[in-house]
């Protein structure tokens, strides 16, 4: 026998949230990465089997399943390999202006990093292009080190 | 055979000796209570504590549920439990929900509530019979052990919201004989 | 069903904050597992991670997170958890693809970074308990475990002191484990473990298992391959796994059934008839002093309320002679407790055992057959898995 539901105001809701928060380590790998942020600089890892470049830095290959202890620096810019534009926030609500989301790459490095893009209109943005990082004053080894990237004029 | 790791002591974190990264998120939640607990908080608004019968094991469940985990079979009647019970286990922290440390204990307890199967408990605190606070273990001690029997103290009737806290906590009762 | 042999166990040191991301973890224990079993990555047909919730290290979809690091790039690739019966768990599902046929080798990893979350791991335990009824309340995790300890020493009228000798027993063994947690083993008296703080009368520090980063690996094969390799193998003899109803304050929990329940599955597969005979060393899953206890006599190995009054007698001491060896690693108490790789770390010490690797830890006795038991969730699930010379 299965009670028929009928009095829907009678069914209640309890609300809760969830606290609590949370400390990475950036470990062995990603560190190297973001120290030489500080110093205006991009490592990769290079694999010592398959001389695969990957960016952001890790210690172990994950083809080859071997460890990675060469990391070296890469001065090429990169280029946008994707790229979306963001017109609400968060919240849904409108933003004044749209925002540029890209993905970049560096030639023959494996991976790369998602950042913004300004200082650039939206009919600029073309996959493939050049471009530069513009860096924070004081940096502390973190993303956001690099407060955006602009199209390499 | 070689090991690897690298423990880290805090003063590696406090000092930055190593990178790290911190994410703060807040996450909100409104959970359906689903139809067996809707019906037993609108009970304790109304001071009353509900169990529900399954047909096929004759146990009346209490939190009530709609089906019978045991049996697989849906549960069919609503039965009025006593809010007067025993105490199956209990036990005496000092510690937050944080694991910060409390100053003075707090008395959580299984209690089998009278009128549901035997062995049908439900978590809730002990309370000191008459001063609600608890100074320290061995006052515990002295009230109640595993067996006790315990009666449930309401919040006033204006002041209960339909949740498992209309019940503010459950004190240690004489037995009559 | 295929024979599985086990080739190789790798792990990592534990510790309370570990420097390494979770991959970086992850991958040390599986290299270390194939180095021994003397393999590449691609020798590995398929992988298994296990790993317990996702808010610990506080990232979404941690089996696929870990993934890389466990070798299992471009592999087939389980994920399976069930809260600290995932150690045990991750032996069941990596054996399930091997026996069943369907591949050849498996590797299995099992991870933990709770030092990720804040303020205290504890705080994301909360969520295990029911929102409507139990966390309004304001639950804290080590309430379960105190009570279930209650319970158990009222029923059985069991003394402190007894539960008291299982730390002191596990963090003395553990002084011989070079993976264990920095100032989690020692030479303790029961009057210091009883005399250590409060934390949730009856449980007080020194009876709880610590927060631990680590993680732990194997690999197993199957009998063809293994054959290969010509050394001497050690075997899965059984598997056994079992679930019990989350309306934990209906159950009586001084005794756990569902450990029964799983255990005798494992004993029928490896055609044991008498356990407390044929089983000659077991890791029984010990967060807490007395869930040692609580566990031997779920997996029969004692009567009801017996395992406190055996442990008197030394009857689970890692030299003696006549008895069964319980937690010569040390166990969580004395090594650490990263949720899921902690039950592999156990599985991973009888496989030492029974290949005389166990260094300082080895038992006095002979042994042929040992038995690993992981625990989990609310008080709910037991996995067992018996392992073979």
């Amino acid at each position: 026998m299965i009670e028929k539901i009928d009095k829907f105001d009678k069914i209640k809701i309890l609300k809760g949230e969830k606290v609590g928060w949370h400390r990475y380590t950036y470990g062995n790998g990603e560190e190297i990465f973001f120290k030489n942020l500080i110093d205006k600089k991009f490592f990769a890892s290079k694999c010592k089997n398959c001389d695969k470049l990957f960016i952001p830095t890790r210690i172990y290959c994950e083809d080859c399943f071997e460890e990675i202890n060469e990391f070296v620096e890469i001065k090429e810019l990169p280029y946008i390999y994707s790229y979306t534009f963001l017109f609400k926030d968060l919240e849904d609500n409108d933003l004044k202006e749209p925002e540029i989301v890209v993905f970049l790459k560096w030639e023959n490095v494996e991976g790369g990093l998602i950042h913004r893009l300004k200082e650039t209109s939206i009919d600029e943005v073309e996959i493939g292009i050049k471009v530069e990082p513009v860096f924070k004053e004081k940096r502390e080894g973190n993303i956001n080190d690099i407060l955006y990237f602009r199209i390499k004029k | 055979m070689e090991f690897k790791g690298t423990p880290l002591k805090d003063k590696d974190i406090k000092e930055k000796k190593v990178f790290y990264v911190d994410w703060h998120v807040k996450a909100n939640y409104a959970w359906d209570c689903g139809i067996a607990l809707s019906y037993f908080f609108e009970g304790l608004k109304n001071g009353k504590i509900y169990g529900r019968s399954c047909p096929k094991c004759k146990r009346i469940t209490l939190p009530p549920r709609m089906f019978c985990e045991l049996c697989f079979h849906p549960t069919d009647k609503w039965v009025l439990l006593k809010d007067t019970g025993r105490i199956n286990t209990f036990s005496v922290s000092y510690l937050n929900w944080d694991a910060s440390r409390r100053e003075k204990p707090q008395v959580p307890a299984v209690i089998e509530i009278d009128g549901a199967s035997e062995g049908m408990g439900i978590l809730h605190l002990i309370a000191h019979p008459e001063k609600i606070e608890w100074e320290n273990l061995d006052e515990v001690l002295k009230y109640i052990k595993v067996g006790t029997k315990v009666k449930a103290v309401w919040k006033d009737e204006k002041e209960r919201e339909g949740k498992i806290t209309d019940i503010k906590y459950f004190i240690p009762i004489k037995e009559e004989k | 069903m295929q024979k599985v042999a086990i080739l190789g166990a790798g792990l990592t040191k534990f510790s309370r904050r570990a420097k390494e991301t979770g991959k970086e973890l992850a991958f040390y224990a599986a290299k270390m597992a194939l180095e021994e079993a003397g393999l590449e990555i691609d020798d590995i047909d398929a992988v298994v991670c296990v790993s317990a919730p996702d808010a610990f290290d506080g990232v979404h979809m941690k089996g696929e997170y870990l993934s890389d690091g466990c070798g299992a790039s471009k592999k087939p690739f389980m994920r399976s958890y069930v809260g600290g019966g995932s150690g045990v768990f991750g032996i069941i599902n990596g054996w399930y693809h091997v026996a069943s046929g369907t591949f050849n080798t498996c590797l299995v990893v099992a991870e933990e970074k709770m030092s990720s979350s804040m303020p205290h791991p504890q705080g994301i335990f909360n969520a295990i308990y029911d929102q409507f009824l139990e966390r309004p309340l304001g639950v804290n995790l080590l309430w379960i475990f105190s009570l279930e300890m209650q319970r158990y020493m009222a029923v059985h009228k069991i003394p402190l002191e007894l539960i008291a000798l299982v730390a002191v027993k596990n963090k003395k063994n553990a002084i011989d484990h070079p993976c264990a947690q920095e100032g989690i083993p020692g030479n303790y008296t029961v009057e210091e473990i009883l005399n250590s703080e409060i934390m949730c009368w009856p449980v007080t520090r020194l009876m709880v298992s610590p927060v631990t980063d680590g993680a732990a690996a194997v690999v197993l094969a199957s009998y063809d391959f293994a054959k290969k390799f010509g050394k001497e193998n050690i075997w899965i003899e059984g598997v056994g796994w079992c679930l019990d109803t989350s309306y934990w304050t209906n159950r009586d929990l001084y005794y756990p059934r569902y450990v029964e329940y799983a255990a005798r599955m494992a004993y029928e597969m490896a055609g044991i008839k008498d356990p407390r005979k044929e089983i000659h060393v077991v890791e029984p899953y010990d967060p807490f002093a007395y869930k040692e206890l609580h566990h031997l006599e779920g997996l029969l190995l004692a009567d009801k309320g017996e395992a406190p009054r055996l442990l008197e007698k030394g009857f689970w001491d890692r030299d003696t002679l006549n008895g069964i060896p319980s937690s010569p690693s040390g166990g969580l108490l004395g090594v650490g407790n990263p949720i899921a790789a902690a039950g592999l770390m156990k599985v991973i010490e009888i496989y030492w055992q029974l290949k005389g690797k166990a260094g300082k830890r080895q038992v006095k006795r002979e042994i042929r057959r040992g038995l690993a038991q992981a625990w989990g969730d609310l008080m709910q699930v037991g996995t067992v898995v018996i392992l073979g010379k």
